[in-house]
């Protein structure tokens, strides 16, 4: 293996990451050393707050805060772990067959061992942030509360459990090459489906495996002395910091030793699994035996044939291809994140599960519809210049997107509160005020994304393409999560006031709450519409991509 | 008639000029060829006037219809295929075709008929179900042919649309192109192959540098040239300033 070679192409894969979505701008962050300032400054500035705020906590809180402290350095691995491992589902997946299989890298030479490394070290570079602002916000709590020693092995085994993460991602890519050419071998529409199934399964699987909740329950064994989990590798740097604390030196070593060994057992195994499964095979698929050519000529009552045939196309998009089945794991993987301490967790089961019920429908209301919409126009990729060249109106185009983000969002809410209902049904009326914001978050949501996504559109589909830029999708969550959080809240505050604080439910509440959903919602679909329809607008005129 | 008209149309790509006022008249059943070398504004130019393109100044008509003003209802009349088609490659060739003559708003009896005879006539009708991300360059391009064709336009389009297609889908295309011009449809062409374009072409345009640098018939080009009995190819590297290719290659020291 080739040392230059190696970071040469991590190098290559880095800036691709950066530059991809921006062809012919200049990224600021798309050089090593803008990164090493932007981790500089992450780093620096919890450390600098948290370091000026700890003089000023009560002396009667210093045991609560230590015992913070100590908390934060053992889960920090598992936190930034867990980190990688969903930033990389979410952005480091977008990459279709048909490109994996035509990347330089398959026909230059270089070792699958050598392209392992090179991607994990651009992961890593890429999302050294998350590394920087957990150490710059652990390292002063660490100092002050007495546990300085500890740090130096806090910092390498950090630093180890983000490279597990950029690993596993490594793992997961190689994974969905092999289900996806394994499967479609067997082609027709039942391979499509269980390609879908497999992809999906696959990922939440990977998520549950290092949710920080399942690894901290883990940890709570090991750390109580019941060592029923000791042999959960991924909980073995925390371990060993627990040690450290504990001044048990030996077993600390022990477990250091085995977190080093486990990371080079993954890399075996991505490595391997690369080797493998070097890129999808570029099979034939037959979606039908027959060869003849018939003729669809659908349309619902409230979408035209052409619109039907756009909204078609989008459910297409997202079952078929293999780099959009990330986005429809992600409610899967919060229904998991979400629902797993309930499940595994004590307490009033009522009160928990409308709670976590109301959590979820909130997050799903919101997620998915700003993720659906916001990706809509960049996931065409240079296919794009379809939609210019023919005969379709901003209008329909709108129409024709809107419909598959809204029916997926507004399919998964209903469960969502069908689910909560009926292991913990509330009062009908609340239900039906529940029912209401969530379908209204949804419906704003999906306008504003579509608005989003048709203004910050990433059209590159290649290594590293996320389908929407880096502004957009801090623009989505950041409005978009203000607006879902201002339509829930009337409701979710009335249903939360009785279920929390034992009070008993009044008509007029709920009603006034349901309609200050309604109006606000009906203002802001209005205000999202026009944003949504004068980005589409101006997407239609000039051929960007 | 005109069918396509340009007058003075300029498009700057931040400080590059691509098209500098650039105007060209083609008639109904004429085959217009569009050359120049890599990077004069050909394709710039075609999605100008395709409407998928803003132009910075100037004016496009297709058959009466002000490309600017009525992007959409120019498209209904105009068939397109681009350099490489970058087709919906999740969807089979079917469900592509069906989603294009859905949006041409054709009947599906119609599209069924107009389909299965070009696909025929292409050697695709095996293909017609199976997802196109499997589909060779050739494949892809029979295909984006077919969805231009499919709703008969009375303006087409073509840019470098022969690449990647056999002796045989080429020699039909061609054809096709022939017969459409028969029956009045305008016909914009643009390739790097000279002798497709000296045998298909009525007229031709050479682009250099975003503007027109000659325009006529093949023997009005040789003229200008200064080159009468030349080849095509001669013609052209004369008119572009291109024809010392030999001392460039020499200098290689291959």
């Amino acid at each position: 293996m080739n040392r230059a070679v190696v970071l040469s192409l991590a190098n290559v894969l880095f800036k691709s990451y950066f530059r991809a979505s921006r062809p012919g701008k200049k990224n600021p962050f798309a050089s090593p050393l803008a990164i090493v300032a932007l981790d500089v400054a992450v780093f620096l500035a919890p450390l600098l707050l948290i370091w000026y705020v700890l003089p000023y906590v009560p002396e009667d809180l210093a045991p609560l805060a230590r015992s913070a402290a100590g908390q934060a350095m053992i889960g920090l691995p598992l936190i930034i772990t867990s980190a990688f491992i969903l930033t990389g589902i979410l952005f480091e997946l977008g990459q279709g067959g048909g490109l994996s299989s035509s990347e330089p890298v398959n026909w230059l030479p270089i070792s699958p061992r050598g392209y392992v490394i090179a991607s994990t070290l651009s992961v890593l570079a890429a999302y050294s942030f998350f590394l920087a602002f957990g150490l710059g916000a652990t390292v002063p709590l660490a100092l002050y509360y007495g546990f300085g020693e500890a740090v130096p092995s806090l910092v390498l085994l950090s630093l180890i459990a983000a490279s597990w993460g950029a690993v596993v991602v490594e793992v997961i890519r190689s994974a969905t090459n092999r289900v996806s050419s394994s499967v479609y071998r067997r082609s027709g529409k039942l391979g499509v489906a269980i390609r879908l199934a497999l992809l999906i399964l696959l990922l939440v699987a990977v998520q549950l495996a290092f949710n920080p909740y399942v690894l901290y329950m883990v940890l709570g064994g090991v750390a109580g002395g019941v060592g029923l989990f000791w042999f959960v590798p991924m909980v073995w740097p925390s371990v060993a910091i627990i040690d450290l604390l504990s001044s048990r030196i030996a077993e600390a070593a022990l477990f250091g030793v085995g977190t080093l060994a486990f990371t080079y057992a993954i890399f075996e195994l991505a490595s391997r699994l690369r080797e493998r499964y070097w890129s999808p095979a570029q099979t034939t698929i037959r979606v039908s035996s027959s060869t003849a050519y018939l003729p669809a000529g659908r349309s619902l009552f409230f979408l035209s044939p052409v619109e039907f045939a756009i909204a078609a196309k989008e459910f297409r998009s997202f079952f078929r291809r293999r780099d959009m089945a990330r986005f429809l794991a992600i409610p899967f993987i919060l229904l998991v994140a979400v629902l797993l301490p309930v499940v595994v967790g004590q307490g009033n089961v009522r009160t928990e599960v409308s709670s976590v019920g109301l959590l979820l429908s909130a997050e799903i209301s919101f997620i998915l519809p700003i993720m659906f919409s916001t990706i809509a126009f960049g996931q065409e990729g240079k296919a794009i210049a379809n939609l210019y060249v023919l005969p379709i109106s901003a209008d329909q185009l709108i129409k024709g997107k809107l419909f598959p983000s809204l029916l997926i969002s507004i399919i998964a809410v209903l469960a969502a509160t069908g689910l909560m209902q009926v292991l913990s049904p509330l009062m009908p009326l609340e239900y039906l005020g529940l029912v209401v914001a969530v379908m209204t978050v949804v419906t704003v949501e999906s306008l504003f994304g579509l608005g989003v996504g048709s203004r910050y559109p990433d059209f590159t589909l290649g290594p590293r393409s996320r389908f929407v830029t880096m502004m957009g999708f801090f623009l989505a969550f950041f409005v978009g999560g203000i607006m879902a959080i201002g339509l829930m809240s009337p409701i979710a505050l009335h249903i939360l006031g009785i279920l929390r604080l034992g009070g008993s439910s009044f008509t007029a509440g709920i009603v006034a709450a349901i309609i200050l959903t309604c109006a606000a919602g009906g203002a802001l679909s209005f205000l999202s519409y026009n944003y949504c329809k004068k980005g589409v607008q101006k997407l239609l005129e000039n051929l960007e991509a | 008639m005109e069918a396509i008209r340009v007058e003075s149309v300029s498009k700057s790509f931040g400080t590059t000029r691509a098209v500098k006022d650039f105007s060209l008249i083609v008639a109904a059943g004429e085959i217009r060829g569009l050359l120049g070398p890599n990077g004069s504004g050909k394709s710039t130019t075609m999605k100008m006037i395709m409407g998928v393109l803003k132009p910075d100044s100037g004016s496009i008509n297709l058959l009466g219809v002000d490309v600017l003003r009525e992007p959409v209802n120019a498209r209904r009349m105009v068939g397109y295929v681009p350099e490489a088609p970058h087709l919906y490659e999740y969807l089979t060739a079917a469900e592509y075709l069906d989603f294009v003559g859905t949006a041409y708003g054709i009947e599906p009896s119609a599209r069924k008929e107009r389909v299965e005879e070009l696909l025929h006539a292409l050697q695709m009708e095996e293909h017609i179900n199976e997802v196109m991300s499997g589909f060779s360059a050739g494949m892809k391009q029979k295909v984006a042919i077919t969805a231009a064709l499919m709703h008969r336009p009375k303006v087409l389009i073509l840019d470098e649309s022969m690449n990647g297609l056999d002796p045989r889908s080429a020699r039909i295309v061609k054809d096709i192109i022939h017969r459409l011009a028969d029956g009045g449809v305008a016909v914009l062409f643009s390739t790097h192959v000279l002798e497709i374009a000296e045998a298909i072409c009525h007229s031709i345009t050479i682009m250099n540098e975003g503007s027109v640098l000659a325009e006529g018939t093949v023997q009005e080009l040789r003229a200008q040239a200064g080159l009468p009995g030349s080849s095509l190819e001669e013609t052209f590297l004369k008119l572009t300033g291109s024809e010392d290719t030999a001392k460039i290659v020499e200098a290689l020291k291959l």
